[in-house]
């Protein structure tokens, strides 16, 4: 009971949050400066990441966890010269077909037409799109705000029980 | 060479400060006697040096993967299941020791205080009385020249003060221990153990052993160890010292006798061998740190620098009496490395039970006991494979139905998913002759050590019995109710599995063996081999706790012989 209050009241602090300009257009406000992406293509990963795991009354979204920032570090740090490049064309592959179709960059568009592009297997069906998609999800589900929130951290479970009841909504086991 | 002097002059010397060093050490500390533990690498005290022990996952810049940078540095290290961002600081890299592969082989090591019992997977069960018979028996092995009931109070007494988790299930294949409160299988586990059970008689499901401290007796406390919090973060070290490893054990408990000398940062380049006396007398030591080279004299010299490491020094002890290597006079040191075949795993998904969830991160899986070749070769291949299982609820990174973005895939994707189910091998290989390891004739590491040369592979009967297991394994979840069960053969190289053995193999015959009975070199006898170069056969079971017998047994000769000499 206190949890689910706990995540109401965050989601309701934080909403507030993201309409902070600061928060949508760079990372200035928590000193973070990008490693590897341009704000464009930071602007595209974090609106592509909180459309894909968005901030709803259960649970904070991408966005509030900093998905995008991660992404920026984890690329610069884990990945390889190629697949730096792979993962940058990825990006202006995308934005080059999401302008074709509606004149606009991807974080400009309607929710709707988002959708409509993720659900076309001429996205979704890309390597670089899966990579980007996979990235977010780790990005989410290893975050804070992900573990914590989202799903169910315990950093000191104490033993283990090999069958308690589940009700839906409870949440998975972060770990 | 250096003078004798009260310094550098202890009864007994042990080289190596991993699982079975540790207990070398121990051992004679507790029975009054002076001994110098060298450690080649680093020191490492319990919880003080474990920096990332009580670190939550987002607090790893990328979140407990390794940079490129280490990954490409590190293709060896890398390919270890135990090696991330959260416990890189405990293994070997790459480049700083370099050996040569004649055929792949993946040595994975830890040079620190502890070994890699910092960093081991703390699964431990007794050998029963078939490891010992059955390779001579089958004939793929010489005879051991000890059996099961040589062993069986050692395993008692090295299980009371490590801390064994496990249940006695009577089973002849897998002996029971002294044992602490067993971990608990959760529902789908324990069904399937359930079905498995009811369609064989010789096959039995049971919870694995495991060397956590599920309820902590005094003889535990005394060492300063709590209870196990399932937390399952055990290679970065347990703040609680929970899982057994000698830097929470062992060496703390022989440095309060007062009669041990630890020297890290020592690597040994050789024992030294006396032709007058016609025995060992001590080691040289070269510092790891400012190369100076220094010696160090016993009357009793305890090799636990882990398989090959032994091995290695033992090859590069050279003098005019052991011109091929200490105690080789049959070009047999070296030979007849074997290790566990990991190739073969199952996965499978089981449907139905989705209110049923756990709660905890228990560290050890469900165990089948090998069930092949028990009473007579009644396969197309020798030896045998233990399996093991697990069945846990899917997370977020499985494939979902519907649309993938938006809320409704959030929510979907916090909530656990259904059933899946993991099983894998270990399996037995064969001791051979032509598997050996070698010193490089012109490589030589930074300390003036030859490089070790590894020639090891798989054979024939590698590949037959990974082929059994798949199909047996196959057939048994499908008995368990699995669903969708695919194979999978990961192709990994030897050594890859860290249980490598052999090289210094014990026998009664000194022409094929290099220890006797009591792990001592049969041409000089005050040197013994206790950890697992001295195996003749790989056995089915984890090894540590084998090792740790052997080396708590030796000790106990070793004493006589201390007495002997004064």
């Amino acid at each position: 009971m206190n949890r689910r209050a706990t995540i109401r009241n965050l989601g309701f602090v934080t909403s507030a949050a993201v309409l902070t300009p600061a928060i949508f257009s760079n990372c200035s406000s928590d000193n973070y400066s990008l490693q590897f992406l341009n704000k464009r293509e930071f602007e595209f990963i974090d609106s592509l990441a909180e459309f894909i795991l968005p901030e709803t009354e259960r649970s904070p979204g991408a966005r509030l966890a900093k998905v995008a920032n991660f992404i920026d570090q984890y690329i610069a740090v884990c990945y390889s010269e190629d697949q730096k490049k792979d993962f940058l064309e990825g990006i202006v592959n995308f934005e080059k077909r999401c302008k074709d179709q509606f004149k606009r960059v991807f974080k400009n568009i309607t929710a709707d037409q988002k959708g409509e592009l993720l659900r076309d297997p001429d996205i979704h069906e890309t390597a670089a799109y899966q990579k980007m998609k996979s990235l977010i999800l780790f990005g989410f589900f290893t975050s804070q705000q992900g573990m914590n929130q989202a799903l169910r951290y315990v950093a000191v479970p104490g033993g283990y029980e090999g069958d308690i009841s589940y009700t839906e909504g409870e949440g998975a086991w972060a770990l | 060479m250096q003078e004798k002097n009260s310094q550098n002059t202890f009864d007994a010397i042990v080289i190596g400060s991993g699982i079975s060093g540790g207990w070398a050490a121990k051992e004679l500390c507790e029975k009054g006697k002076s001994t110098l533990l060298l450690e080649r690498g680093r020191d490492v005290r319990h919880i003080r040096d474990y920096p990332t022990a009580t670190m939550d996952p987002w607090e790893f810049p990328n979140r407990g993967h390794l940079s490129f940078e280490m990954e490409e540095k590190n293709p060896i290290a890398s390919r270890c299941y135990a090696f991330d961002d959260a416990t890189e600081h405990f293994f070997v890299k790459d480049e700083e020791h370099p050996y040569i592969q004649e055929k792949p082989m993946d040595w994975i090591r830890g040079y620190q205080l502890g070994g890699r019992s910092l960093i081991w997977a703390r699964q431990t069960q007794r050998w029963s009385r078939f490891e010992f018979e059955k390779p001579s028996r089958d004939g793929y092995s010489i005879p051991w020249p000890i059996a099961y009931d040589d062993l069986a109070p050692w395993y008692s007494h090295v299980e009371s003060f490590v801390g064994i988790s496990g249940n006695k299930d009577g089973l002849e294949t897998l002996p029971d221990g002294e044992f602490l409160a067993p971990w608990k299988m959760n529902k789908v586990e324990a069904e399937m153990a359930r079905m498995i059970n009811n369609s064989y008689d010789d096959r039995h499901v049971i919870i694995g052993r495991c060397a956590h401290l599920t309820m902590p007796k005094e003889i535990h406390t005394a060492q300063g160890r709590g209870q196990c919090q399932a937390r399952n973060l055990c290679y970065r070290g347990c703040p609680y010292g929970a899982y057994f490893s000698s830097n929470s054990s062992t060496i703390p408990w022989a440095e309060k006798t007062g009669n041990l000398s630890l020297k890290t940062d020592s690597v040994v380049h050789s024992i030294l061998y006396n032709d007058t006396e016609k025995r060992a007398i001590g080691v040289k030591v070269i510092d790891r740190i400012s190369k100076e080279e220094r010696h160090y004299f016993a009357n009793i010299i305890f090799v636990n620098a882990g398989s090959l490491n032994s091995n290695l020094i033992l090859l590069n002890s050279r003098s005019e009496r052991f011109p091929n290597g200490l105690g080789n006079d049959h070009d047999v040191l070296g030979r007849y490395i074997a290790f566990h075949n990991y190739r073969g795993s199952l996965t499978a998904t089981r449907p139905g039970n989705l209110d049923s969830y756990y709660s905890g991160r228990r560290p050890t899986a469900i165990v089948i006991p090998n069930f092949r070749n028990v009473y007579s070769n009644d396969s197309d291949f020798h030896g045998g494979y233990m399996s093991f299982y697990t069945a846990s609820r899917t997370g977020w990174n499985r494939e979902v139905e519907g649309d993938q973005f938006g809320p409704d895939y959030k929510h979907t994707l916090s909530e656990p998913g259904h059933w899946s189910v993991f099983m894998m091998m270990q399996g037995e290989t064969i001791p051979k002759y032509e598997s050996r390891v070698h010193l490089s004739r012109d490589q030589k590491d930074q300390w003036g050590v030859p490089l070790l040369v590894t020639s090891v592979d798989y054979d024939s009967n590698d590949e037959r019995l990974l082929q059994d297991f798949l199909k047996q394994g196959e057939e048994m979840l499908n008995i368990a109710g699995c669903q969708n069960i695919q194979h999978h053969d990961n192709g990994q190289a030897p050594g890859l599995d860290i249980h490598i053995v052999g090289g210094v193999r014990m026998g009664n015959d000194s022409k094929n063996s290099m220890v006797d009975k009591w792990c001592r070199l049969h041409a000089c006898k005050n040197v013994f081999v206790t950890d697992g170069a001295c195996l003749s056969s790989t056995g089915v079971q984890n090894p540590s706790l084998t090792y740790m017998a052997m080396t708590a047994r030796a000790v106990s000769k070793a004493i006589e012989v201390l007495k002997a000499s004064l």
